[in-house]
């Protein structure tokens, strides 16, 4: 302790030291550039880390998942939340697993079969692939995947209406009991 | 003290409040991290020496000149709006740059038409029209959040983000796409709201879907993009003619190399997020369809004169504008690079609005002598006719019956 108070104690005297022998034209100037800079300060909004689900009072979203490029939530838990607040957030924690699932293995196949498509291109000879090559595989993958496309939009739609009315219902009914607190 | 918390952080207006919010927000999200297992009792603790901390900061804030700058963390909380910048996140809900393209095809439309210019009508039309298309473009960007989040063009939409939430975009769609319907019913004309209303269901409810099960779905918002127009036309005299139809299928062309363009570039994000595009499953017929349609818009200006649209300078001053876009939709069909798809959707964003104000300099009649004519009529008459000629054409409008006054 005693060590790295001396030296400290030195430094404080060398920093003011143009204060003790400075004439007032410096020290005017001085605080002057220090009104005149404006000083930084950086709030932060959000978090770094995934919160837990009882420790916040809204709902998180996160970065992309780099496989399925789809931002994971994280639904906060209320203490007191009604039965329809309840059902509503777990068919959404049920939706966006879901969702992810579905995402992070179609983009697998995806990278897969590109990957095989190029390198079976390259074992035939051709070092460059055009884009207009490309649009070969990239029109096989569609088809390939037609039927898996269509039952995941019907699917997709019908689970994004069911949110949208539970959301609006919970909404409603939070707005009742907001009115009759009130009264 | 949460309770307090949660009362701070719903006035987004004041920037003080929001900073205050935003630092106590960091503090007790330490807390929150640090003690996650444990109840929020502890909290109780922390917030005795934080009420001086938001304030000493508000103090320095009036006394100083502090720079604040607002950093986002990864995890963000879900409807979360940036200092008071609501009206800018609904204007990115509603794709704030297309609707706006929109509304001036239908001020074209509206001023294209043969009757006479009234004010009010026009802008309710237009106003009604620019409704209407926010709440079809909120609605199709509530029915895509999987697909946007896996293109790099669409990422970073705002529910994509979680900057709004479902039910909020949605619920804008609904005031929207009714207080446009009714600004155009009411205010317009029924066959302008039923064009409207027709145009919302043939976005929402087919052209979006349909752009997943295969690639008619450019024609259909082909003619998405063609309606506008008509409803101005439609606003201004009541019916739709031959003029009406030339300057709808001018629009339903120009939409070809527009959007052949702009997905060329976009094929391996449209392929992997399931969109069927021409430009993924059938590259030669999307070249071609660019530079038929380019031709064919060439072709519909030259016959516009013939329709009583314009006079015959208009076909002489399309000429370089339409002859340019030709060009460079032949360049795409034959390079069919990523530079020269560029080129032609940039030169498509300014030609059309080109296109639009050639049409209003070259207009056919700019006056009607329909009305003067009535007007020698009537002098004839009681005091009484004359005076309901001004105020009976916006009486009209609003009452669903025909004001007449006087037997003629």
């Amino acid at each position: 302790m005693n060590k790295t108070l001396r030296p400290r104690i030195l430094i404080n005297c060398l920093k003011h030291w143009s204060r003790c022998y400075g004439t007032e034209q410096t020290q005017a100037k001085a605080t002057a550039q220090a009104q005149a800079r404006p000083k930084k300060r950086s709030v932060y909004v959000g978090l770094t880390q995934p919160p837990d689900a009882q420790s916040v009072k809204t709902d998180y979203i996160g970065p992309p998942d780099p496989k399925s490029n789809l931002r994971p939530y994280v639904r906060h838990y209320d203490e007191n939340e009604t039965e329809l607040a309840n059902k509503l957030r777990l068919l959404r924690i049920e939706v966006e697993k879901w969702n992810m699932d579905f995402w992070t293995k179609h983009n697998q196949r995806f990278y897969e079969e590109k990957a095989d498509f190029i390198r079976l291109h390259k074992l035939s000879g051709n070092d460059e692939l055009s884009a207009d090559q490309m649009s070969v595989f990239y029109k096989s993958f569609l088809d390939k995947n037609r039927r898996i496309h269509m039952m995941y939009n019907i699917s997709w739609y019908i689970k994004n209406f069911d949110m949208l009315t539970l959301a609006f219902a919970v909404e409603v009914q939070q707005l009742f009991n907001r009115i009759r607190k009130r009264t | 003290m949460f309770r307090a918390y949660y009362k701070i952080s719903s006035i987004e207006c004041l920037s003080t409040h929001i900073l205050s919010a935003q630092v106590q927000f960091f503090r007790f999200s330490t807390i929150a991290r640090s003690s996650a297992s444990t109840k929020l009792q502890d909290a109780r603790n922390v917030p005795s020496s934080n009420n001086s901390g938001p304030s000493s900061i508000l103090n320095q804030q009036k006394s100083e000149n502090v720079k604040i700058s607002v950093e986002k963390c990864p995890w963000m909380p879900s409807p979360y709006v940036d200092d008071g910048k609501v009206f800018s996140k609904y204007k990115k809900l509603s794709k704030f740059r297309l609707t706006s393209l929109v509304v001036i095809t239908t001020m074209g439309g509206y001023a294209m038409a043969p009757a006479a210019f009234d004010l009010t009508t026009f802008a309710m039309c237009t106003l009604g029209t620019g409704l209407v298309s926010a709440a079809a473009n909120a609605i199709n960007q509530y029915h895509e959040v999987p697909f946007d989040s896996q293109m790099s063009r669409t990422k970073n939409r705002v529910l994509v983000t979680g900057q709004i939430t479902p039910l909020k975009a949605v619920g804008f769609a609904v005031v929207s796409a009714t207080s446009g319907l009714c600004l155009l019913y009411f205010g317009v004309n029924g066959l302008t709201a039923a064009l409207g209303a027709g145009n919302l269901f043939l976005y929402t409810s087919i052209y979006t879907p349909m752009k997943r099960m295969s690639i008619a779905n450019t024609w259909i918002g082909s003619i998405v993009g063609a309606i506008p127009p008509l409803m101005g036309w439609a606003g201004c005299t009541g019916t739709l003619d031959a003029g009406a139809m030339i300057l709808a299928g001018i629009l339903y062309a120009w939409q070809f190399p527009h959007f052949n363009a702009l997905s060329w570039n976009l094929r391996p994000d449209y392929s992997r997020a399931g969109y069927r595009m021409m430009a993924v499953t059938n590259p030669g017929l999307c070249r071609r369809t660019a530079l038929r349609y380019a031709f064919a818009i060439c072709g519909l200006s030259m016959v516009a004169p013939l329709a009583d649209v314009t006079n015959y300078w208009f076909a002489l001053e399309t000429l370089p504008l339409n002859a340019y876009f030709c060009y460079l939709a032949y360049e795409f069909k034959s390079k069919s690079d990523s530079g020269s798809s560029r080129k032609l959707f940039r030169f498509s964003l300014i030609h059309l609005p080109a296109l639009m104000l050639l049409f209003l300099a070259n207009k056919k009649n700019w006056y009607f002598k329909d009305n003067v004519e009535e007007k020698h009529v009537k002098s004839d008459d009681s005091y009484v006719s004359r005076l309901t000629t001004s105020p009976s054409g916006s009486l009209e409008n609003v009452l669903p019956l025909k004001v007449t006054v006087g037997s003629s």
